[in-house]
């Protein structure tokens, strides 16, 4: 008797404990604020240019600035990130647009500005010898693309899926009137990729930022891109949604250091070629200098504010960065990712805002800035 | 009906531990303890195994197909360890000369995790069958040499001592007596080295996959899907335990009556 009831009473404790421990990791902190210390937003980020606006900000002591702190997180990817965004351990960040989108299906996230331009940096890659480089501009809408549908038909291509790359294949495959059913795709890591090329494996090779760069230097051939293949590929930068109905002053905050980056980095290249050189080799540890730096700024075009806000502003009811996500929807649908009724509901639901954008353009104002 | 009977008084507690945790989970996940975007109710796994025997929707490949692939792909490498890593680790402990000879090498290999030998395996086998079999013969050979080579040593030195008076040769004795009486220890090296090749799935089909259970997992992520990445999971946890199971009944087989 006395053994089963001690039993049963440790039944109940080990529920207990299970149910404390897991509720207790639920909410995360929010804006943590004590009276000394300024706002604290944690900012997420990628070894990516997108990064650079936060991590220069944080670097030319900008955060003071705007009467914020700001908490530097890095992650390799969008995964990652995103994960970590689930589970509240950060507020703000820059990603692609793919995380972009399924963060905004499955978490409610805003997409509030655009980072960049990533349509040419998503882009396909083959080796010196391949037969694709015996033509160009097949399809004469489509000029910048190498090969025709016959060089590309069998091929293997290694490709990291369900991401903006795989997104870029896809288009160029279409462009030259075919589909994945006429290629083979292997998907495989970014890194892992190049590697397993350079060993000669696959026939073609997708890649973004800054891997790309790497391909370049390993005298790999550029034969598409997003950019090429008529898409377009915005970077996004994202809120958490709880963190962004809570505190947007803090979101507007943080977006004008943000925004003051990027208006800096179309200012003064030279000074923010520097910054991601330095953001590249000593902080992300990636081997590239500041010759690949600078071709960042030169294939990937940067908004300023006034820039943003038209991307942002609806004719006939959709904007641009409307319609590069609602595509870029509809070719996870096409490719049985998402349901037709969860992109209804993503692109519904308005998750791409330029409602902060608008609240900094007043701030700006009141400032006389 | 009496077999249902004996069964359930056996394992009354086993299937209590399932229920109350089933129930634990459903109760956690429905009433958002967790939130519902961290861990899916099992209810809702449950309904996408059932729609995964039949769609291979969003992540490429119906449940089957996953499982097929990840099965010749465990198997194979399991297989390879067993071929190689029994006999490397009896010969080892049987000759000394040649204990000396590999060991080094072993001990150097032993500890470094099949995940660290992804960019190699990619260039010495590319990106097919060959690179991910290899990750996985990594993790499972190691248990294979270790416990064979334990059993041998563990060889009853009386046994060995008769066997010579009577005049048996060192390549009888080593095969009537030493591997026979090493085969217990065998069987627990093949069983570990299974679970080892079981779990290693994740890591080997992270290199170029298109499906398998890892290559799912990996896709419920990107997907943001967690009901996916549970189903992967647990179908991996699942077969596992069956394959040990299965191991375990060969094992009893051929070992009854020997072990002490």
């Amino acid at each position: 008797m006395l053994k089963r009831r001690t039993g049963l009473i440790a039944l109940v404790i080990l529920i207990a404990f299970v149910l404390t421990a897991c509720g207790s990791s639920a909410p995360k902190q929010e804006a943590a604020k004590t009276p000394d210390k300024l706002p604290l937003v944690r900012a997420s980020h990628q070894p990516c240019m997108h990064a650079l606006p936060t991590w220069m900000g944080i670097e030319k002591g900008w955060p003071k600035d705007h009467g914020i702190e700001i908490k530097y997180m890095f992650f390799p990817s969008g995964a990652p990130q995103i994960e970590a965004m689930a589970a509240g351990e950060w507020d703000v960040g820059a990603m692609g647009t793919v995380p972009a989108l399924m963060a905004a299906l499955r978490y409610g996230t805003y997409t509030i500005a655009i980072s960049n331009d990533e349509s040419e940096t998503n882009d396909v890659w083959v080796r010196k010898d391949s037969p694709l480089l015996k033509t160009k501009g097949f399809n004469p809408k489509y000029p910048e693309i190498y090969g025709t549908p016959d060089d590309w038909k069998g091929k293997t291509i290694l490709t990291t899926t369900v991401s903006t790359g795989h997104y870029a294949v896809v288009a160029t495959l279409k462009a030259l009137g075919l589909t994945e059913k006429d290629v083979k795709i292997v998907n495989m890591e970014q890194s892992q990729a190049i590697a397993a090329f350079e060993s000669g494996q696959g026939d073609i090779l997708q890649l973004w930022a800054p891997f790309d760069y790497i391909a370049e230097q390993k005298g790999f051939v550029k034969v598409s891109s997003g950019k090429r293949a008529g898409v377009d590929i915005p970077g996004a930068v994202v809120v958490r949604k709880e963190f962004a109905d809570k505190n947007p002053e803090l979101v507007v905050k943080w977006l004008d250091m943000y925004m003051r980056g990027i208006e800096h980095m179309k200012k003064d290249k030279a000074d923010s070629t520097k910054f991601l050189g330095r953001y590249f080799r000593d902080y992300c540890g990636l081997k590239l200098d500041d010759t690949i730096a600078a071709k960042e700024f030169e294939l990937r075009p940067l908004y300023d504010l006034d820039e943003q806000l038209k991307l942002f502003e609806k004719a006939n009811g959709t904007s641009k960065v409307d319609k590069a996500f609602a595509d870029l929807a509809q070719f996870f649908v096409d490719q049985g990712r998402i349901k037709p009724e969860e992109k209804d509901k993503v692109l519904s639901s308005n998750f791409a805002t330029d409602k902060f954008l608008k609240m900094l353009k007043e701030q700006r104002a009141k400032q006389g800035k | 009906m009496k077999a249902l009977q004996n069964f359930l008084r056996k394992n009354i507690l086993s299937i209590i531990s399932l229920v109350v945790f089933l129930i634990a989970w459903q109760i956690i996940t429905v009433y958002e303890i967790v939130p519902r975007r961290m861990l899916v109710p099992p209810t809702e796994v449950v309904e996408l195994f059932f729609d995964k025997l039949n769609n291979p929707d969003p992540d490429g490949a119906t449940l089957l197909a996953h499982f097929k692939t990840s099965i010749t792909l465990a198997l194979s490498g399991f297989g390879l360890a067993m071929i190689i890593g029994v006999p490397l680790g009896l010969l080892m402990g049987w000759y000394q000369r040649f204990d000396n000879l590999v060991r080094p090498i072993f001990e150097v290999m032993r500890p470094i995790p099949p995940i660290a030998w992804i960019p190699l395996a990619i260039l010495w086998f590319g990106i097919g069958l060959g690179a991910k079999s290899f990750i996985i013969w990594l993790s499972a050979f190691v248990p294979c040499v270790i416990n064979s080579y334990t059993g041998i040593k563990l060889t009853d030195p009386v046994l060995v001592r008769v066997a010579r008076i009577f005049g048996a040769t060192d390549r009888e004795i080593f095969f009537k007596i030493g591997i026979p009486s090493a085969v217990p220890m065998v069987f627990t090296g093949l069983r570990l080295s299974l679970n080892s090749a079981w779990m290693t799935l994740v890591a080997a089909e992270l290199l170029a996959a298109t499906e398998g259970l890892g290559y799912m997992i990996q896709m419920g992520r990107r997907l943001l899907r967690p009901d996916i990445i549970v189903l992967g999971m647990l179908t991996i946890g699942l077969v596992g335990a069956i394959l040990a199971g299965v191991l375990g009944k060969i094992e009893q087989r051929i070992t009854m009556g020997r072990r002490m």
